[in-house]
């Protein structure tokens, strides 16, 4: 695929500071317009039209994984069969039929959604843009990880009609080894969602270590770079372990190889191992990233220049390395020698040490900053509410004595969801509304999203607070039915998913609408001084007019804003004020 | 080994390639988003590395699987690994080791420029990698003439049980008989290796001998008897693979983790054949020299590696004890 | 319907955790509750900062941040000490209540739960007794309170009725120590009043002990996921005053009363030790075969197992418990776990199944539907 090529404007000292806040589209053809076949976007080797496909992709499988989650709910409201009877009558299939639902929804959600969300989706549009990159190091690779996400995807999507997968998203071993439903194409699914990961890693890393402008040394990257540099570290690392236990999975099922399934010799604990060695740390790829839009969004937001830079940047790191270490304190009471629960435990504690510095840095950020409460600033703050009682509530977990009783109950279900759902997706989406009009050159309906930020922060609190009661009152997960004394809690959960769920569709029909019908976006709407910044929106086809030079992207001192066009610029240099006078 | 030779930029060497040249002095095979040459072939040269990463970790995986079980159940290894064949295992760590010279070979004569001398060692190569696998073929079929199929479908017992409890019969009979003294346990131990060892010189190697209709008819010495006496026909069991003791519970699980493991391994060398094709095809468009060696020098990685694997697993799994 | 107020209203004395009946309910409550505190200074300290900075600094667009500083080294250093000191504190209590549950002292009560999909059996080390959890009679009176069927009083005589023969008992103040086993999947004994849990791991036996502090009934759940049942796979933990009433109790329950016809036991047997939760009676299809019209009919046997077919005699049914992978029904999957009866259990049992098939009349073929 070659780039037809584009005409280099005359570079104009308005297109660099952005005075002139012009659109792509007056300037010459955006990297949407630029072709219109079909087969352009389908054999794009553009970084952001891969990461809006990816966008596309996740999203509907949100949708999708969220119709799951919505159905898992409202069965919940009652100890009684009262949705899935539509679907299957005899007691027995009705329980099969609520276990093939949780376990959808959650390999739906990690596998599809929350792990490609920000990395893949995100990270492919905004990357190279912050490194003034003309594109990933490894264009045809990054297309190809999109097409084995599709791949994957559709595995999925043929679990689905072929009647559903049952053994929880975890697969636990005897139990996958022998559950009747479509176990071995939901394997093969997620092993090439694997390699989709590793690729999109690889990429990363080798992008962000050659592919620096000129300038820009390590720690003069913005923070998204360090979290998802980490990130990419991670997935490399861990998901070629992952690949192999579920290649050994499919095999047991098929050969009965006898090293998962005690019946033919294997050790059903060795599985749940290797399934964790990888499984952790994957829950830090779902949140390492968002913890980097969140470093934009409340950089940009605040106009202020992040606090702590160096710390946010090692603490992304520090995540990555503890995160291969504490695997085991999913299986506290699974049988692993005690010594090893003792050892788990001890260092599961030290990843809340980074992420708390991060925390505490955001607040100070935010301090004496000028903070403009739009809709991305909006799920920043939430996702540093939501995050603090994710991870406070994951200590209760990491604590040996506590987890004997609340390990496998709703208390874990709440839990996860608070850091997977409330932090790593509400930043996904905190970061879409950031980058939404450099991706698609229009405004949303500022009005709307807020309301939908606040709809979602009160059904998501709604639904998952009483799930910590029941849990620590002793209410397992995954059950199809509850003792009666759990009933007004699971009712309090369900409203509130209710909740939840018409925050999302108003979002989705916002976002619609501003693609039909939205105000054009300036370049730079929120006054952020990154690389993308300071290229039109949407960006040319090579993302940069003129060779970019390395700003420091904290910088907002020099940034002057235009009521009239809603654009922040750069003044020029020699008419700033004296920078930094406070430090 | 060859990663010191960096390609100069492209702009010193103009001349070479073929009139791509877009006005900018870029080599024709920069990909429009690099800067220079040498950025593109560090990129690449970095990605490499980090995918032969990631293929360590999947190999390792398999490695610590290994690790546990036999950490758990020695005799199992020890007794499975009789039915290995270490003279072909050998073998094939000779040939994996030749073709990792001729693939460095390949490489310098890309970095070189020379056509005809880097197919040439590609051919090789690939050759080698062919002969790989054709002795793995013949390992395979043999053990599947056997019933030494993995997991559920190991059936050892319905194709050799009666055999081997017999021929042990005899032989503890007959060592009773001679060696009055020795323990009994250790005799049996040690017995299938003294049998190899003899027969080695005289024995074709396996597999490649006749076919397994016909009935065994090498040998001489302590062996013979044992093997000619009431071998059934359709059983071509050669008696260096009678094992030392009795079968452990959980026979199959060596030969899992052996197909697991050489199987594995197996596809990455079927891979790295395709992988020489490909090369051979651009090589013989003449696209390689000083300026543009990159997919060789990445290949030759890949393959170095998918030699290195293999010098671990032929210890590992053949050479037991 | 509507269940919430119920929530206030709640009989539970504490509104985070269960009722403590146990030696370990203190020390975790305990521990719970400092992590909890700490958990609830960091939550309003940041909540009311989060708070105080977005209402205090709001800005329309435009407006200059009024400072620029960046780092403040001793702010970094107490954000990060704090932690770490309060970090290891919260491991040191974890360690030393998770140590106390792992060595059950020597004088113990020894009790093994074996669980299988999907019920509960617990074996009594003192007598060899085996009671089972009768999951599906609990189920039943859980449906018939919800029903109104039952009134309050008569599902606690009901329940009364069904832990006469069936539950975890133990006595009050002795240390129990119970091993899990699981015959076929990953299941997990918990207990959340006793604040314990463990997976039962099948190929292995786990250690759990506690010793019961209260009287009373409590809930016992399958925490692991182990499939379809894994809901309804629950029973009952019984704390008796005395080691007196327990042992009297014990004496009775694991009998069964050998006067009764051989076929009657043996549909105690089919309750009892859970055959129950995959053979129906009437001929409607769970996860087994159903029993009705099978004595005397003609098997099918999938490839899975040993192929061909035979008559279901009683020695085909023996050998069918007793070796349930051997010969597996056509159509069903290779699931039944091994059930180890006793002699007489299985007697009882072939009678039973030997009675279902007289009733509906001599051979009918097994399924219709291949
Ligand atoms: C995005 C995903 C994500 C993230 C970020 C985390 C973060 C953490 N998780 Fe969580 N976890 C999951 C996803 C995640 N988890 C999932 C999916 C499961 C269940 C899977 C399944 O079984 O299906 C799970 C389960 C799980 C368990 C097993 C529970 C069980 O099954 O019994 C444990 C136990 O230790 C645990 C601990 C932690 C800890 C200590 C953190 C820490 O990283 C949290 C760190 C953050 C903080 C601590 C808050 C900020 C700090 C402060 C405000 C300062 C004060 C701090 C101190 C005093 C230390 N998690
Ligand atoms: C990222 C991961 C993720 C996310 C986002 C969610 C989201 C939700 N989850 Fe889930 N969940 C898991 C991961 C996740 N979950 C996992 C891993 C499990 C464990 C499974 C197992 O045990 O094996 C689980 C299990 C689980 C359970 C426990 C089941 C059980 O144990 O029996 C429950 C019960 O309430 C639940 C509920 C919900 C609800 C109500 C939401 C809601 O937040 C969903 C709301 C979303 C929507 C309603 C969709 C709206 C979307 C659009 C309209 C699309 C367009 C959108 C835009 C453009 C913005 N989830
Ligand atoms: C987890 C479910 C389960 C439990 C519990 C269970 N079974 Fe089964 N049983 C099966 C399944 C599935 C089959 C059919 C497959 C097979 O033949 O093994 C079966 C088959 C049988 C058969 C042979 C029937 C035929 O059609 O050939 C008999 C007899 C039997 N079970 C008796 C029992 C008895 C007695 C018990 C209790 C002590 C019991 N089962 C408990 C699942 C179960
Ligand atoms: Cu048994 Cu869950
Ligand atoms: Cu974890």
């Amino acid at each position: 695929m070659s780039h037809p090529e584009i005409d280099p404007l005359p570079e104009s000292e308005d297109v660099k500071s952005g005075a002139g806040a012009a659109s792509t589209d007056e300037l010459g053809p955006s990297y949407l317009t630029v072709t219109k076949t079909i087969s352009s976007w389908v054999f794009t080797l553009d970084h952001k039209r891969i990461g809006l496909m990816y966008l596309v992709g996740v999203l509907f499988m949100f949708l999708l994984g969220g119709v799951f989650a919505l159905l898992v709910r409202t069965e919940l409201f009652s100890p009684l069969a009262i949705l899935t009877p539509l679907f299957a009558s005899t007691p027995e299939a009705q329980a099969d039929l609520y276990n093939k639902w949780f376990t959808t929804h959650g390999a739906i959600m990690v596998f599809l959604v929350i792990i490609p969300g920000v990395p893949a989706a995100l990270g492919n549009f905004v990357l190279p843009l912050l490194l003034g990159a003309k594109d990933v190091a490894f264009p045809r690779l990054n297309l190809g990880s999109f097409y084995l996400w599709v791949t994957g995807a559709i595995f999925f999507i043929y679990v689905l009609f072929s009647g559903g997968i049952d053994t929880g998203w975890t697969f636990y071993t005897p139990y996958s080894a022998e559950s009747g439903t479509a176990v071995i194409p939901a394997l093969i699914g997620v092993f090439i969602l694997g390699f989709s990961s590793i690729f999109t890693g690889l990429n990363f890393i080798v992008t962000i270590h050659k592919m620096r402008p000129k300038g820009m040394t390590w720690f003069k990257m913005p923070l998204f770079l360090w979290a998802t540099y980490s990130t990419a570290v991670i997935q490399v690392l861990a998901t070629p372990v992952l690949g192999i236990t579920l290649l050994l999975l499919i095999l047991e099922r098929t050969l009965g190889i006898g090293i998962f399934d005690p019946r033919n010799g294997g050790d059903p604990v060795l599985f749940q191992h290797f399934f964790w060695f990888y499984s952790h740390p994957a829950v830090y790829i779902m949140i390492v990233p968002p913890m980097g839009v969140v470093s934009e969004l409340i950089a940009t937001n605040s106009h202020k220049r992040i606090f702590g830079y160096t710390y946010i940047a090692f603490s992304s790191v520090a995540i990555a390395i503890f995160s291969f270490l504490v695997w085991g304190h999913h299986m506290f009471t699974s049988g692993q020698s005690t010594t090893m629960n003792i050892i788990f435990s001890g260092i599961t504690f030290s990843v809340g040490i980074p992420s708390a510095i991060k925390i505490f840095n955001w607040l100070a950020t935010m301090y004496k900053g000028a903070i403009v409460l739009n809709t991305s600033m909006l799920y920043g703050i939430s996702f540093i509410f939501l995050f603090t009682i994710g991870g406070l509530t994951g200590l209760f977990l990491g604590v040996l004595s506590i987890d004997m009783h609340l390990h496998d109950t709703y208390f874990v279900v709440a839990h996860f969801h608070y850091v997977m759902m409330g932090s790593g997706l509400v930043g996904f989406i905190g970061g879409l509304h950031h980058w939404w009009p450099k991706m698609t050159g229009k405004m949303y309906d500022e009005f709307l999203g807020r309301i939908a930020c606040v709809m979602v922060f009160i059904g998501f609190n709604l639904t998952f607070i009483p799930q910590f009661v029941m849990g620590s009152l002793g209410m397992p997960r995954r059950y199809y039915t509850y003792a009666d004394k759990f009933e007004g809690y699971h009712q309090l959960s369900t409203i509130g998913s209710y909740v939840m769920a018409a925050g999302f569709f108003l979002t989705a029909y916002y976002l619609i609408q501003s693609l039909i019908s939205g105000k054009k976006a300036p370049m730079n709407p929120w006054g952020g001084n990154s690389l993308e910044w300071h290229t039109p929106s949407p960006p040319p086809l090579e993302n940069f007019y003129s060779v970019p030079v390395a700003t420091d992207p904290y910088d907002y001192v020099g940034m002057e804003y235009d009521q009239a066009t809603g654009n922040y610029s750069t003044i020029k240099p020699d008419q700033l004020p004296a920078r930094r006078e406070e430090r | 080994m060859s990663g010191d030779v960096q390609p100069q930029d492209s702009n010193q060497q103009a001349g070479h390639g073929d009139g791509h040249e877009d006005g900018h002095g870029h080599s024709p095979y920069q990909a429009h988003h690099f800067d220079t040459m040498r950025q593109q072939f560090e990129a690449g040269k970095l990605g490499m590395w980090l995918f032969l990463a990631t293929e360590v970790l999947l190999f390792g995986g398999l490695f610590c699987f290994y690790t546990i079980y036999k950490a758990n159940d020695p005799e199992l290894f020890k007794w499975g690994h009789h039915f290995l064949d270490k003279r072909w295992g050998a073998t094939n760590t000779m040939v994996l080791l030749f073709s990792s010279l001729t693939m460095a070979l390949a490489v310098r004569e890309a970095q070189l420029g020379r056509k005809n001398r880097i197919i040439f060692f590609l051919v090789v190569t690939f050759l080698c990698g062919a002969g790989f696998m054709g002795i793995k073929y013949v390992e395979y079929s043999k053990k599947f003439e056997e019933g030494l199929f993995p997991g559920k479908y190991f059936a050892y017992e319905n194709v050799v049980d009666a055999e081997e409890a017999r021929m042990h019969e005899q032989e503890q009979q007959k060592l009773a008989h001679t060696e009055l003294d020795l323990p009994q346990a250790k005799v049996v131990t040690e017995l299938p290796k003294a049998q190899g060892l003899v027969l080695q010189p005289a024995t074709p190697p396996m597999g490649l001998a006749a076919p397994p209709k016909e009935p065994d008819d090498h040998g001489g010495g302590a062996s013979s008897s044992v093997t000619d006496a009431g071998h059934a026909p359709g059983l071509a069991l050669d008696p260096s693979h009678l094992p030392p003791g009795p079968r452990p519970a959980n026979a199959h699980v060596f030969f899992s983790i052996y197909f697991c493991l050489t199987g594995l391994h197996g596809i990455h060398v079927l891979i790295g054949m395709g992988m020489m094709v490909w090369l051979m095809v651009l090589a013989s468009q003449g696209r390689f020299g000083p300026g543009y060696f990159t997919p060789v020098d990445l290949g030759g990685l890949y393959w170095h590696l998918v030699d290195l694997i293999w010098i671990y697993l032929f210890p590992l799994l053949y050479l037991v004890e | 319907m509507i269940a919430i107020p119920t929530i206030l209203a709640d009989s539970e004395p504490s509104f985070w955790l269960p009722a403590p009946v146990s030696n370990f309910a203190g020390p975790i409550d305990g521990d719970f509750y400092f992590v909890y505190w700490v958990s609830i200074f960091f939550l309003v300290l940041i909540t009311l900062l989060l708070g105080i900075f977005m209402w205090k600094f709001r800005t329309p667009p435009g407006a200059k941040a009024q400072s620029h500083k960046d780092h403040h080294a001793l702010l970094e250093v107490v954000w990060t000490g704090v932690p770490i000191i309060l970090s290891v504190m919260m491991f040191w209590y974890g360690y030393r209540g998770y140590v106390d549950m792992v060595v059950p002292p020597n004088e113990s009560i020894s009790i093994v739960a074996e669980a299988q999909k999907w019920a509960w059996n617990f074996s009594y080390a003192s007598n060899g007794a085996v009671i089972p959890g009768m999951s599906d009679d609990f189920n039943d009176v859980r449906a018939q309170i919800r029903a109104g069927a039952l009134t309050p009083e008569e599902a606690n005589a009901a329940e009364a009725k069904i832990l006469e023969k069936a539950g975890l008992h133990v006595p009050m103040g002795v240390p129990i120590d119970v091993t899990v086993m699981a015959a076929d999947v990953l299941h997990a004994l918990f207990i959340p009043a006793f604040r314990v849990k463990k997976d039962c791991v099948p190929g292995r036996t786990g250690k759990l002990w506690f010793i019961a502090t209260e009287p009373g009934i409590f809930d016992l759940f399958c925490a692991e996921y182990c499939g379809q049942g894994h809901s309804w796979m629950h029973s009952k933990v019984v704390v008796h005053e005395t080691v007196e009433e327990y042992e009297k109790w014990l004496a009775v329950a694991g009998s069964y009363d050998e006067t009764l016809p051989f076929a009657d036991n043996g549909k105690i047997v089919w309750k009892r030790r859970g055959c129950i939760s995959c053979h129906s009676i009437d001929g409607s299809k769970k996860v087994g075969p159903s029993w009705d019209g099978m004595f005397g009919s003609t098997r099918k046997f999938a490839a899975t197992g040993t192929p061909g077919e035979s008559i279901a005699d009683e020695a085909y049914i023996q050998e069918s418990i007793r070796f349930p992978m051997k010969k597996i029904a056509d159509g069903y999957p290779p699931q039944m776990p091994v059930v180890k009866l006793t002699d007489k259990e299985l007697l009882w049992v072939t009678e039973y199944i030997k009675s279902l098939g007289q009733n509906s009349g001599g051979t009918v073929s097994p399924r219709k539907d291949n």
